[in-house]
């Protein structure tokens, strides 16, 4: 079971947040010269571990990493293809916590890395309360997420109906806002994590880059890491798209409607990373419009890497790696302006001429 | 007034259809036959909602040149039909009757018809598999396309629901409405008159059976 498990619910985790991973990659071994990169990773380790606000923002992140990843299964168990998983719940109670335990430790597998540098750093500079603290936060966060799964699968059908978020609505909901509800109704949770990610990020890119000054080319990578940060949620809309909205196809809706929909959709999605864009670049204009328009080919381009690959999980991950590099190394060189003209150019004439030539019984 | 001509459509490797040609005319049509035979892929196929090779007419409006014009002009209903968990039926319905440029009436009529107005206000998520399926039927009735196409419209609604049903295709093919319907199980020809009986097999269309009804 637990092969099952780690196949199908780990495999989707970590091809969902290949944007997320891809970033933490170039994080840790990206920014810095290849001299500097053992002293760099010491640093950002000891950092964490050798004050009270480093090892908050440390635990935080976990905490965040942990619910964003039990939120992720919550929803995957919900669907039909894996009811084959509430056998789950007619085992005993310890052979449950175990297999749940030993998954947990390949969900956990990026912190679990970083909780043996720490332990072994913490050990060596004597940072001893730290290390207990981490020890402690780490098996406290392991063993609740296990309990949690265990309760949830024996005694889910107790559960009663969420009406927090059930919010009746009186007036009409224009079509092209079903994605958005659809987001805040099903993907509420997975919504807000990648906000705060995405925002975190785009701050902690601004913070690496402060001693640069006011560069525009600061603030697109910062635009381009949330973009990224995006990358599950597209896929998500696109499964909306093709699985809900199907019916939409034999309809006399015109193409041009079709993609204005998709245009207004990632325009909302992307709203709050604009406004900070625009606070944090002064309300220059040249930077606005350039933000704008990045923004949306970056998010556009995702969709139609989707499209080209036909929702194969595997190549987007390979794409967004690819696609992540070149747009950094485009930013650096000055050319992002071409480069948004270009890509957006690509992505409407892709969507207009070849869309409806993909079938989307294809797409699984 | 459909014609269908050099199809062929694959899935990956996997051909299900490779025919020269099909027509059909005005009328009530049963395509026929068991699971996995390609009915589905070709009344997807004819309603515009999966890429194929070949061409596909109707009163001569081509479907890959004016696919506009051709999908204002049909209409279809799915054997399983999926949309939004958390919009009401009443929302879906508006938005078809909007396409469509229905009248009110025209929906409170079909709503009441098929039973399901005390249930529009509710969401999707929360109706059965019968009621999802007349919510289907609902929207595929509205305005007045020339053809329809019903893929198992008789699978999850009860024997009142299928009474209702022929029905209302026997009227609308009084109004000169043409029907192509799909169904695994036996049509009952004393209360739906069919005009032809097709069937898939290897891939091609034959006629299934001489002995059909004239209307």
């Amino acid at each position: 079971m637990l092969k099952l498990l780690i196949n199908s619910l780990a495999k989707d985790f970590y091809q969902r947040h290949a944007g997320f991973f891809l970033f933490g990659i170039y994080f840790l071994f990206g920014i810095p010269e290849p001299s500097q990169l053992i002293e760099y990773n010491k640093a950002l380790l000891l950092a964490g571990i050798s004050s009270p606000v480093g090892m908050a923002v440390v635990f935080i992140s976990w905490v965040l990493y942990a619910a964003k990843a039990h939120l992720f299964i919550n929803q995957k168990l919900r669907l039909h293809q894996y009811n084959f998983t509430k056998e789950i719940g007619s085992r005993e109670k310890g052979v449950q916590l175990k297999l749940w335990l030993s998954f947990n430790s390949v969900i956990l597998l990026p912190i679990l890395i970083y909780v043996i540098l720490l332990i072994i750093l913490g050990l060596k500079f004597q940072f001893y309360s730290s290390v207990t603290s981490i020890i402690v936060v780490f098996l406290a966060l392991f063993f609740v997420l296990a309990w949690l799964r265990f309760h949830s699968m024996t005694f889910d059908f107790l559960k009663q109906e969420n009406k927090l978020f059930n919010i009746q609505f009186k007036i009409k909901r224009p079509f092209f806002s079903w994605p958005i509800h659809y987001l805040f109704n099903e993907q509420l949770l997975m919504l807000l994590l990648c906000k705060i990610i995405s925002l975190f990020l785009f701050k902690g890119i601004l913070w690496m880059f402060a001693d640069v000054g006011d560069d525009i080319r600061v603030l697109l990578t910062a635009l381009l890491a949330s973009v990224i940060c995006h990358s599950g949620l597209v896929i998500n809309l696109l499964r909306f798209e093709t699985e809900q909205l199907n019916f939409g196809r034999s309809l006399p809706i015109r193409i041009s409607k079709r993609l204005r929909n998709w245009l207004l959709v990632f325009s909302i999605i992307l709203l709050p990373e604009w406004v900070l864009f625009t606070v944090t670049a002064h309300y220059n204009l040249y930077s606005i419009a350039n933000g704008l328009l990045f923004g949306l080919t970056g998010l556009f381009f995702l969709l139609t890497l989707l499209y080209l690959v036909k929702l194969n999980l595997d190549s987007y991950i390979k794409s967004l790696l690819f696609f992540f590099f070149i747009t950094l190394y485009i930013i650096l060189g000055h050319y992002y302006i071409l480069y948004s003209l270009l890509m957006i150019t690509f992505s409407l004439l892709f969507y207009v001429r070849i869309v409806n030539k993909i079938d989307f019984r294809e797409i699984k | 007034m459909l014609s269908l001509t050099n199809i062929s459509k694959k899935y990956g490797s996997y051909e299900v259809l490779n025919f020269s040609g099909w027509k059909v005319e005005n009328g009530i049509h049963w395509l026929k036959g068991g699971n996995g035979t390609g009915k589905s892929t070709l009344f997807r196929i004819i309603s515009g909602q999966t890429p194929f090779n070949g061409n596909v007419e109707l009163n001569e409006i081509s479907l890959k040149k004016q696919p506009i014009l051709y999908r204002s002009k049909i209409s279809f209903a799915e054997a399983e039909p999926q949309y939004p968990l958390f919009i009401k039926g009443k929302e879906l319905i508006g938005f078809y009757q909007e396409i469509r440029k229905a009248k009110n009436n025209e929906v409170e009529y079909l709503a009441d018809y098929f039973e399901m107005t005390a249930f529009l206000n509710n969401k999707i998520g929360g109706y059965s598999s019968g009621m999802l399926k007349k919510l289907s039927l609902i929207c595929a009735f509205l305005g007045s396309p020339d053809l329809y196409i019903l893929d198992e419209p008789l699978i999850t609604i009860d024997a009142d629901s299928s009474d209702k049903l022929y029905h209302l295709i026997k009227t609308k093919a009084l109004e000169g409405k043409s029907f192509l319907l799909s169904s695994h199980q036996e049509i009952n020809r004393d209360k739906l008159p069919l005009n032809t009986v097709s069937q898939i097999i290897d891939k091609q269309i034959a006629a299934a059976d001489a002995e059909v009804t004239d209307q």
